[in-house]
């Protein structure tokens, strides 16, 4: 664990910056939708505090029989998730709320937390497209968890250390981007498919009437669509010192370059929604067993033949 | 204005729109989704995340026991706007009603804004709190609704059996149908299929050049192939939304409402068909599933673009003297799956859209009968319904396909709930 001690005024700062993010990431979305549909972007940028004002000024409702407390916490532990999992993700060289020594590990470990968070999500409603989602979800999250661990290990290994800020420190030379490019695509289809995001949206599809949104109404909704970005938000926010070299960058100084780097993932994550149709789970399973963990374990290779000739 | 009235306002400047079609509401559907999508009003996928349910096609009798249900799903603040009714915009019986879209809108998002009026609703509307299951119950009966039972499963296991009602109000779900699912996992089982609806105002929305034409009047070749694109391209336009491509589920609306006012933009046409076949996720997710082959689909007295999406060129429009030189239209690959029926509707589309900007012809029937968008249209004794003979093929087609599957199959046939109304209502009092 680190020495440094950090003020605790600095701990509410990461949550806010994660919805910060959040709202972003749901601005970008507005101004796609609003291209798409042939009207002036402008109005994409009040559009995800209108949502949840009128979200929270919604009625409370429930279903018959709901197994309420899964429900409940279904619906909150997006959000939580994505902060608990970016307090070891650094803003800057020495700006990170606990660099721990097992950085990518413990986020891994809470991302993977979504897993049950969305399918007691769609179970706790007592209805059948919730359920029906819930359980697409827990098919994508097989299909991805592997070739995501394998990139982390690829990422890790060259770093020789686990610890974000490590990783990023690591990247001085030659940022990782640029000689294992492979793991990066897979890291991004992986921070999509954690967020249930673009093509692996089949979890909240309108095929089944909205998937695990179906009976969320009011506040709880807003909860899980807050969650839902945050957790976007925080897979863009892993790539910088994961990919891109962390804070380092001419000029600006090197939080900022972070928060640009950050933003410049998102805007490609957000348009790559507007851009793709669903994949649909029996298709996407095979894709990923078959090629996505292949390609990553090449990919590990040439990591690991590069470290050793080094 | 209060802090909270001002807060409202900003909130419900945008209200979400349930749109709940009847069969014969076509017209008042498309006039709410144009309106949804100038104005930036979101269309909301769920009762639960709805502000204003738009009942389009009403009378304004009784509402039913499905759209009361519905209604009674919407959380509160709510407004019910009913579209079809002749008349001004007006307040009666608790609902919005009349016929122009933007004013019964307008009206029902002010009825969202007053705080005394949703307090009074909902206070009025019995919204289920929450119960608990009976303790003492062997678990057959919870909450007076019976428990899932069991039944065997292709493997021959005992496994839960769910009964899932898909529609009559579903998001990108045709008009006036239901399909009762028996679902095992996600994996239909059995499917009942029923048309039954109260017919509300207004009769068969996309065949109407075809029989108005039939009836004795003069339509031009160029107006019913414009029709017919609007037709494919709203079908199209549900199939895109089931398959969560949204971009060009918006960009086939537009084209939509372009053909409908007149504009042939076949090139824009053409251009939504080049996006979408070189889509190669879009292909993976749709090739190969809901595979009906030429002769189960005639047997069913299916026509139009279904059946020519198995290969088969036949179209009475290459018989009849207002399409002089007209070649059916027929692609490579068409094997009669999802895939094959999607790029049909869009290759027709295009092509009635260059033989509208090109003909000046009257539309003259052949034998008495017309190629309409989704197969013959005739009258008298030879009625049938081309959307009857879609529909009498869903049981086939979604036994053994998962739930997405299903609902792909389903947006790729398209039923029209307006068509089998209207030949149903032209039956002889004497036939069954």
């Amino acid at each position: 664990m680190s020495d440094q001690v950090l003020p605790l005024w600095a701990v509410p700062l990461l949550p806010v910056g994660l919805l910060a993010l959040g709202y972003v990431a749901a601005v970008l979305d507005a101004t796609g939708g609003a291209r798409a549909a042939g009207r002036p972007a402008g109005e994409a940028l009040v559009l995800p505090a209108r949502e949840a004002v009128r979200l929270l000024a919604t009625q409370r409702v429930t279903t018959r029989l709901p197994d309420a407390l899964l429900w409940r916490i279904g619906s909150a532990a997006p959000l939580v998730v994505a902060v608990l999992a970016s307090v070891c993700v650094p803003l800057a060289p020495g700006l990170v709320l606990a660099d721990l020594s097992i950085g990518v590990v413990w986020w891994t470990a809470f991302m993977a937390l979504l897993w049950v968070a969305v399918h007691i999500c769609g179970w706790g409603a007592n209805s059948p497209y919730p359920l029906v989602a819930g359980y697409r979800f827990v098919a994508q999250a097989l299909a991805y968890e592997m070739p995501l661990a394998i990139t982390i290990v690829a990422v890790a290994l060259p770093a020789e250390t686990l610890s974000v800020s490590g990783i990023a420190a690591a990247q001085s030379g030659l940022w990782y981007v640029v000689w294992i490019p492979a793991g990066f695509v897979v890291y991004l289809l992986c921070a999509a498919a954690l967020a249930f995001w673009g093509p692996f949206a089949t979890p909240i599809g309108a095929d089944v009437a909205g998937g695990v949104l179906a009976e969320l109404a009011g506040p709880e909704r807003l909860l899980f669509l807050a969650g839902r970005y945050a957790v976007l938000g925080a897979g863009a926010w892993l790539a910088v010192p994961l990919f891109l070299g962390g804070g380092a960058g001419p000029l600006l100084p090197d939080w900022l370059w972070t928060v640009v780097k950050t933003l410049a993932v998102l805007a490609l994550l957000v348009a790559v929604r507007w851009r793709l149709p669903l994949v649909r789970m029996d298709r996407f399973e095979e894709l990923a067993w078959v090629v996505l963990i292949p390609v990553t374990l090449v990919q590990l290779f040439v990591v690991c033949v590069v470290v050793l000739l080094r | 204005m209060g802090l909270s009235d001002r807060l409202r306002a900003f909130a419900l400047a945008r209200p979400h729109i349930l749109i709940a079609p009847l069969p014969g509401g076509t017209a008042s559907r498309l006039a709410v989704e144009r309106l949804a999508r100038d104005r930036g009003w979101p269309l909301a996928a769920t009762p639960r995340d709805a502000d204003v349910l738009a009942v389009c096609g009403a009378s304004d009798g009784d509402l039913g026991t499905h759209l009361a249900h519905l209604l009674s799903q919407i959380p509160a603040p709510v407004a019910l706007a009913r579209l079809g009714v002749e008349g001004p915009a007006r307040v009666h019986g608790g609902a919005v009603i009349g016929t122009d879209a933007a004013e019964v809108l307008d009206l029902a998002a002010a009825r969202l804004l007053d705080a005394d009026l949703q307090r009074r609703l909902a206070e009025a509307g019995a919204r289920p709190a929450g119960e608990q299951a009976d303790m003492g119950d062997e678990g057959m009966v919870a909450a007076g609704l019976p428990t899932a039972g069991t039944r065997p499963d292709r493997d021959g296991l005992e496994l839960d059996a769910l009964t899932v009602p898909l529609g009559p109000f579903l998001v990108a779900w045709p008009a006036g149908l239901t399909c009762t699912l028996v679902l095992q996992g996600d994996v239909v089982q059995d499917v009942a299929v029923e048309a039954a609806l109260a017919p509300g105002a207004g009769g068969a929305f996309w065949d109407a050049p075809w029989l108005r034409s039939l009836r004795g009047e003069r339509v031009t070749v160029a107006e019913a192939e414009a029709r017919r694109a609007a037709a494919h391209l709203d079908a199209l336009a549900r199939l895109l939304v089931v398959a969560g491509f949204d971009g060009p589920a918006s960009a086939a609306g537009r084209l939509r409402d372009g053909a409908l006012d007149g504009g042939a933009d076949a090139d824009g046409v053409a251009a939504l068909r080049r996006r979408l076949e070189g889509s190669r996720l879009l292909r993976r997710q749709t090739a190969g599933y809901g595979v009906i082959d030429a002769e189960a689909l005639t047997s069913a007295g299916v026509t139009g673009p279904a059946l020519r999406a198995t290969g088969l060129a036949r179209d009475l429009r290459s018989l009849s003297d207002s399409y002089p030189g007209f070649e059916p239209c027929v692609l490579e690959d068409a094997v009669g799956d999802v895939r094959s029926r999607w790029r049909q509707w869009l290759a027709e589309a295009e092509q009635a859209l260059r033989v509208a900007a090109t003909s000046d012809a009257v539309l003259e029937p052949v034998d008495g009968q017309h190629d309409g968008p989704r197969g013959r249209i005739a009258t008298g004794p030879a009625a049938h319904s081309a959307s009857g003979a879609l529909r009498s093929l869903l049981p086939g087609a979604l036994v053994g396909e998962d739930l997405g599957i299903a609902r792909l199959v389903v947006a790729s046939l398209d039923p029209d709930g307006d068509e089998v109304l209207v030949v149903e209502e032209k039956e002889p009092a004497g036939h069954v």
